[in-house]
């Protein structure tokens, strides 16, 4: 990515932030203005306006969990549509001129496009696992310390409805933010480039199998490598020639027909589950595990780290592990679907773990 | 025959491991009556935030049992059963963030049965609660007004107060010991109050428990515990050096002092029996108590060390 892209990544990311501030000094200070205008006015007495009738999904809940879980969805209806939001510049910034541009090979513009947009969302997966280790540390550290703890486990409801309520809206929003943030994605790459991944042999040097030269002579030519591929909208095999400097050329092209986006997607959503969950089980350590709880919350938080830096360098991963956790982080053959059950199972007993342990009282 | 809010047995709660074992609750026993103000006294780290933690189901006993009106609250749903049933000021007056106002009406629709929003209004008005202040620029007096606003507001069988006057001003206090006698034990509601501000617990609470080191010294009926202790100047010879109505005895120049802690009348008839002349009798104020009580278990203490 270029330094004007990457300027523009960041800037992107960190102005609602930026707004957020603003519009909220803006505010405080209209409202002192307006304090200093009317003088001293008493403030209103404690009026409260009576709960709202329950939605279809809160009618099954009695008031005080209905109460509660709105809290916890308002929150995280914030912090989702902001993970939205990064997910969404993430994915769209390799749209932009100097991200389709930016290996400087001779391409056509859908496959430099669809490679380009492929790339960003492989390199989401490890943008995915901070979010989602953010998210849980958020989620879960104000239901298990100590202190601040104490307000919130005191009032009638069970230990284990605390943690699901919380646990639930934060996934869910996350999982909701990474769904919204790639169709949007999509969205924006059809409204900018139209259906690029139909148009990647076009303007490519193909001719039908038939009438390809032998391959023994093709093995002596200039023209190296030779790509078979099933073309859609042509009928029939084709053979690609991609010029006598052409193996990047080659090897993004394969990666772009190989890059399933369906399991790119899946991946994103099976890592941010890994990692939520696996922070999950970290934050409520209790007891004598309590001391080692930071140390291991910042190993993990490394380890995302390294696998996002191997996912911006490349093949720093072990591609058994990788294809094991169902990590799908660069453009390329797709592991199958079934190993997305294992970060999936995974989760889901890490997600129990943390429950069991986030019910234990003190000990 | 009496009914009891709070109820411990043998409690013990121990932090920690090996050599670095701490010993927060000792075997104790507490009987809380229902319709009492109970003040639980006791110095720093005597184990009374560690009770009451185990009482709000935060906490699990190492061994022994706790029980609030009957039922476990270590256990789910007996604890949310009795969570509906008690009010709580917790020691770190942590709350859900927000502003006062936000955080009333946060707590008023989990007591919908119970909650009145006249009390809250109220104690809001006695307490000059500021309501729409975000809660970190609150001070921690205003912090803990707002958490005593909640707890008292949602007019529980059982309002339970870790120190909760810190940070009050005089005023401030003053205005809560009236809503505390005034509108929660009017109620026949019970109030457990723990603190070491003893003048506080004096004006307000019937009953007493003190606590040191995780043990109960002791407990009982607030007038009770007056009329038992007594400090005594006598002078004579062939005073008793023990005798289990005698707590501490402090022998001076021309006089010994005993403080009595149980029967002080039988006590001064025995001594005068035996030919001693009793110079002074008084009653302890309720600091007084607590200090000699503290003492000699310190001392007791140091002696089997």
């Amino acid at each position: 990515m270029s330094f004007s892209s990457q300027l523009i990544l960041v800037f992107a990311i960190f102005a609602p932030i930026f707004i957020f501030i603003i519009v909220s000094n803006l505010k405080v200070r209209r409202k002192n203005r307006q304090q200093e205008l009317e003088g001293d006015v008493p403030p209103p007495p404690f009026e409260p306006a009576s709960e709202p009738p329950p939605g279809i999904f809160l009618r099954r809940f009695n008031q005080a969990q209905r109460v509660y879980l709105r809290a916890q969805r308002a929150t995280a209806r914030f912090g989702g549509l902001y993970a939205a939001w990064i997910f969404f510049v993430l994915l769209s910034c390799g749209l932009l001129p100097q991200s389709v541009d930016r290996y400087g090979i001779d391409q056509s513009l859908p496959q430099r496009v669809w490679f380009s947009y492929l790339s960003d969302f492989a390199t989401v997966g490890g943008v995915c696992g901070i979010i989602a280790l953010v998210t849980s540390f958020i989620a879960l550290s104000n239901l298990v310390s100590i202190s601040s703890a104490s307000f919130i486990r005191t009032r009638p409801l069970t230990l284990r409805f605390l943690f699901w309520a919380r646990i639930g809206p934060a996934l869910a929003s996350l999982l909701a933010a990474l769904i919204i943030a790639a169709a949007c994605s999509f969205l924006l790459l059809l409204a900018l480039y139209g259906p690029v991944w139909k148009h990647l042999f076009e303007n490519s040097n193909s001719v039908p199998v038939a009438l390809a030269p032998p391959v023994q002579h093709i093995a002596h030519s200039n023209f190296a490598p030779v790509i078979l591929s099933t073309s859609v909208q042509h009928a029939g095999t084709k053979m690609v020639f991609l010029g006598s400097h052409g193996h990047i050329q080659a090897m993004h092209l394969v990666a772009s027909l190989q890059t399933s986006p369906l399991r790119l997607f899946l991946s994103g959503i099976t890592t941010t589950l890994l990692i939520f969950s696996i922070v999950a089980v970290l934050i409520t350590l209790r007891g004598h595990f309590q001391r080692i709880k930071l140390i291991t919350i910042m190993f993990v938080w490394c380890l995302v780290l390294f696998f996002e830096a191997s996912v911006m360098i490349g093949g720093l991963t072990s591609p058994r592990l990788a294809r094991t956790l169902f990590l799908y982080a660069s453009p390329g053959s797709p592991p199958p679907y079934a190993f997305a059950l294992i970060p999936l199972l995974l989760s889901i007993a890490f997600l129990c773990l943390a429950q069991f342990q986030a019910t234990r009282l003190e000990t | 025959m009496t009914t009891f809010a709070l109820q411990t047995h043998s409690l013990v709660k121990t932090y920690g491991l090996g050599r670095k074992q701490i010993r927060a609750v000792d075997g104790l026993s507490l009987n809380v009556p229902e319709g009492s103000i109970y003040g639980l006294l006791g110095r720093n780290s005597a184990g009374k935030t560690t009770t009451i933690r185990m009482a709000m189901g935060l906490a699990r006993p190492t061994s022994g049992s706790i029980e609030v009106f009957g039922l476990n609250p270590a256990k789910d749903p007996e604890r949310v059963t009795v969570l509906q049933q008690v009010g709580y000021v917790p020691e770190g007056k942590a709350s859900a963030g927000g502003t006062a106002r936000k955080l009333l009406e946060l707590n008023r629709s989990f007591y919908p049965d119970t909650w009145s929003d006249d009390l809250a209004r109220k104690v809001v008005r006695r307490l000059e609660l500021p309501l729409d202040t975000p809660s970190i620029k609150l001070s921690l007096g205003n912090k803990t007004k707002a958490i005593l606003a909640c707890a008292i507001a949602q007019r529980s069988r059982l309002l339970i107060l870790d120190e909760p006057t810190t940070g009050l001003d005089p005023v401030a206090l003053d205005a809560l010991l009236r809503l505390l006698v005034e509108d929660c034990t009017a109620e026949g509601r019970t109030i457990f109050l723990s603190s070491h501000q003893l003048a506080e617990i004096e004006q307000i609470a019937d009953h007493i428990g003190i606590m040191d080191r995780g043990k109960i010294l002791l407990e009982g009926p607030l007038d009770d515990i007056r009329a038992n202790f007594r400090r005594l100047t006598v002078t004579g010879s062939a005073l008793p050096t023990s005798s289990p109505s005698i707590l501490s005895t402090k022998r001076e120049t021309h006089a010994t002092q005993y403080v009595i802690q149980r029967d002080p009348e039988a006590f001064t008839e025995d001594l005068i029996r035996n030919g001693a002349t009793i110079v002074d009798s008084s009653p302890l104020s309720l600091n007084e108590i607590f200090l000699e009580l503290c003492r000699t278990a310190e001392s007791r203490d140091e002696v089997l060390v």
